[in-house]
């Protein structure tokens, strides 16, 4: 019995000694870096050496099992490369139709299922949100079969119209338009609830004082909605331009970049660069393009609308 | 204190690592029993029906070797290259034995040399299809055995051929095949050709390797732009412009216009008899096969190859010797082929195997035409291609040729030449 409690008294001694040392290294001024620690060295871990390391590798060349380094090379040949630039213009083409139009969608959407009147408005905003959660293979497979050209329900229903059918995903424009109407279906939900949260924020005393002056609801959207949520809408279009320029699902699943590379996107070709051909440094050098051209589109979008503060 | 800091970030990194360590080394115990006889843990992976055979002859082959655990794991043709690419690369976590598609080897062997085990002394190439073992020598080195072949013919639709009164013997050329194309489309309707144009350049490739040539030379150089190269897209163009091809763009297209009736043949490897048989059981008896057509009649053609896999070993596994055993024990065993063959479709490589009466019997599905002995025909004379480590994106240019000239009606000689230069630019 008595041995136990010496132990225990040295071991609680113990306990204190090593509180103590504790108290010693932790003052008030570092006490946040301790507190910080265990997501400073996740960032460190899964950020921070991966674009450092990704920057070193895009100055290097794979073969025979080894980087090599190759100062410049992988930049020139990106530079003199046709599949990259055609999927740099693929991508921006889907920047330049797909963001606008879907940044109009949801704002409308989110007014419409804003509106007083609605019923079950809980079950909408429901089903506006699904496509976003949506398996991507799921999702990515039923369009296949909805854009087929003998069999698929889109041609069905032009062809029941009186329209012809388009041969989708064999056409270069064809293809592209699936591609854009594929993003549109799955991402304009998700912005919506953006867009409602930002449409959330704005005082019912407006429109009160706006319905007194006689505003009809077009005037009352321009000039009381928009500015209102102006700071929501440059959050979506920044966030939207982004996600496309990343784009890569709808090319790899839906079109697999065909037909000649006319739907590929710098993000499918980063994939097969690397995980194809195992040309890992020019993969590198691709990603970091892509870095840039993102970096400066969204400086330039942040800037133009000047954050979305209202002056 | 940011020393403090430091010091905690490098403590833990060193504890991880040692950890990591530990558990690698641990494990390194002896590899034979008194005996001398094999023993250890073999980890295998593989996809669905290849790792179902492996998991069956590794029953037989505990029967000679007791001291063999085997320890095997399921995973798709992708999850296979993914996993292969990280851990060859960080060195940790291969398997012993795994299974690539042919054609993806002498990436494997070119990028990441001296990772596989060799089989140069072990295996008897004379008894392999040549162009499988083509696929699996790299740098005159021998680095997985052939497993499974995809010698191609061409399959048919005999109810379509019949109703337009063509017969498959008459067709023995490509222009042959096109002028019963013309006619089965006239009388059914149907094409004669799914040629997914837009997605895909099977047949050109397929009519190139009949010409003896391929994207590469022996020297795994580019040389899209050759004589035979031209001649093989001219003729492709020339089957698209008389409209008698299906451009599916898809595999789930393709099985969707099979069951339509829209088009009559499949130029295909032998795998594809199972597939047909998977995907239009209700079309029993209305198929049938022939040797793919030729160019010049009075020559006989080069046979041509599609898919099939090999089986490797990486170096990195601590039970190389049981391993490569154990892939030497399926791979040159007579019935382990058969069985393979009968039970999950692999067409052997393995030419002793290929002797015994199982691929002489008829195939009810296929009207009991005696089809096997066609695709052995054209396996052994496949000619022996250079498959690179640029394969994968050599195929991609060439699929996007192959809808230039077709989809976009370019001109054959520039856009191969075009393709020749991109290659000898990115192929460096």
């Amino acid at each position: 019995m008595s041995g136990m409690s010496v132990d225990k008294d040295m071991r609680s001694s113990l306990g204190e000694r090593r509180v103590r040392e504790m108290k010693k290294m932790m003052k008030k001024k570092n006490a946040p870096y301790f507190f910080l620690a265990p997501m400073l060295v996740l960032f460190a871990v899964f950020m921070i050496y991966p674009i450092i390391d990704s920057l070193i590798l895009s100055f290097q060349d794979f073969t025979e099992g080894n980087y090599v380094f190759c100062g410049l090379q992988n930049y020139i040949t990106m530079f003199h490369d046709p599949v990259f630039w055609k999927s740099l213009k693929n991508t921006f083409i889907y920047l330049a139709v797909q963001v606008p139009v879907m940044v109009v969608l949801s704002l409308l959407l989110g007014v419409l299922v804003e509106q007083a009147f609605l019923k079950f408005r809980s079950g909408f905003r429901m089903s506006i949100f699904l496509p976003s959660v949506t398996a991507l293979v799921a999702y990515a497979i039923v369009f296949k079969l909805l854009f087929n050209t003998d069999f698929g329900l889109v041609n069905h229903a032009l062809t029941a119209l009186g329209f012809d059918g388009v041969d989708w995903l064999n056409t270069v424009w064809g293809a592209r338009s699936a591609i854009i109407i594929g993003i549109t279906w799955r991402w304009t939900g998700y912005n919506t609830i953006i867009m409602i949260a930002g449409l959330k924020n704005i005082p019912m005393e407006l429109y009160e004082s706006a319905e007194i002056d006689g505003a009809s609801f077009f005037q009352k959207f321009v000039y009381i909605t928009v500015p209102m949520v102006k700071s929501i809408i440059v959050f979506v279009s920044i966030t939207s331009t982004i996600g496309t320029l990343q784009l890569f699902d709808e090319s790899f699943i839906l079109t697999n970049g065909g037909p000649n590379n006319a739907t590929i996107t710098i993000g499918h070709y980063l994939y097969n660069t690397g995980f194809s051909y195992y040309k890992f440094g020019y993969a590198a050098a691709i990603s970091y393009a892509l870095v840039v051209i993102i970096g400066v589109l969204s400086f330039v979008q942040f800037r133009i609308t000047k954050g979305g503060e209202n002056e | 204190m940011k020393r403090n800091l430091l010091s905690i970030i490098l403590a833990a990194a060193v504890t991880v690592s040692l950890c990591a360590c530990n558990g690698n080394g641990g494990s390194s115990e002896k590899k034979e029993n008194g005996d001398g006889g094999l023993s250890g843990e073999i980890t295998v992976w593989s996809w669905d029906v290849a790792l179902a055979h492996l998991e069956e002859q590794a029953e037989k082959f505990r029967e000679l070797h007791p001291d063999v655990e085997f320890n095997f794991e399921e995973m798709g043709v992708d999850q296979v290259y993914q996993k292969m690419t990280t851990c060859l690369q960080s060195g940790i976590g291969l398997p012993d034995i795994v299974s690539l598609e042919g054609e993806q080897m002498a990436k494997f062997g070119t990028k990441f040399p001296g990772k596989f085990a060799e089989f140069t002394d072990m295996i008897n190439t004379d008894d392999f299809f040549p162009i499988k073992v083509a696929e699996c020598t790299v740098d005159g080195k021998v680095i997985a055995y052939p497993w499974d072949s995809g010698p191609c013919g061409m399959f048919y639709r005999s109810d379509l051929f019949e109703k337009a009164g063509v017969k498959a013997e008459d067709i023995v050329t490509w222009d042959d095949f096109i002028e019963a194309g013309k006619t089965i489309k006239d009388k059914t309707g149907s094409d004669i050709l799914c040629m997914a144009e837009s997605r895909n350049d099977l047949v050109y490739r397929l009519m190139l390797m009949e010409l003896g040539g391929f994207y590469f030379d022996e020297e795994g150089n580019p040389q899209v732009n050759s004589e035979e190269s031209v001649r093989a897209m001219e003729m492709c163009k020339k089957m698209f412009d008389e409209g008698i091809t299906f451009n599916n763009s898809s595999w789930d297209d393709m099985i969707a216009g099979m069951s339509a009736d829209k088009f009559a043949c499949i130029p295909e490897a032998v795998w594809m008899v199972g597939s047909i048989k998977d995907a239009v059981p209700d079309q029993e008896g209305k198929w049938a096969v022939m040797p793919l057509p030729r160019f010049d009649a009075d020559q006989e053609p080069l046979g041509a190859s599609n898919g099939g896999s090999a089986l490797a070993v990486p170096s990195a596994s601590e039970n190389v010797e049981a391993a490569q055993e154990f892939v030497k024990f399926c791979m040159e065993d007579v019935d382990a082929n058969i069985e393979g063959f009968q039970n999950y479709g692999l067409y052997p490589s393995y030419l002793p195997a290929l002797e015994s009466e199982a691929f002489e019997e008829g195939d009810e599905f296929f009207g009991g035409q005696k089809i096997f002995e066609l695709f052995t025909e054209a396996g052994k004379n496949a000619p022996q291609v250079n498959y690179t480590e640029n394969f994968a994106e050599a195929l991609e240019m060439s699929k996007n040729s192959v809808a230039k000239i077709l989809l976009e009606d370019e001109d054959v000689a520039e856009v191969l030449d075009a393709e020749q230069k991109e290659m000898e630019a990115k192929f460096k």
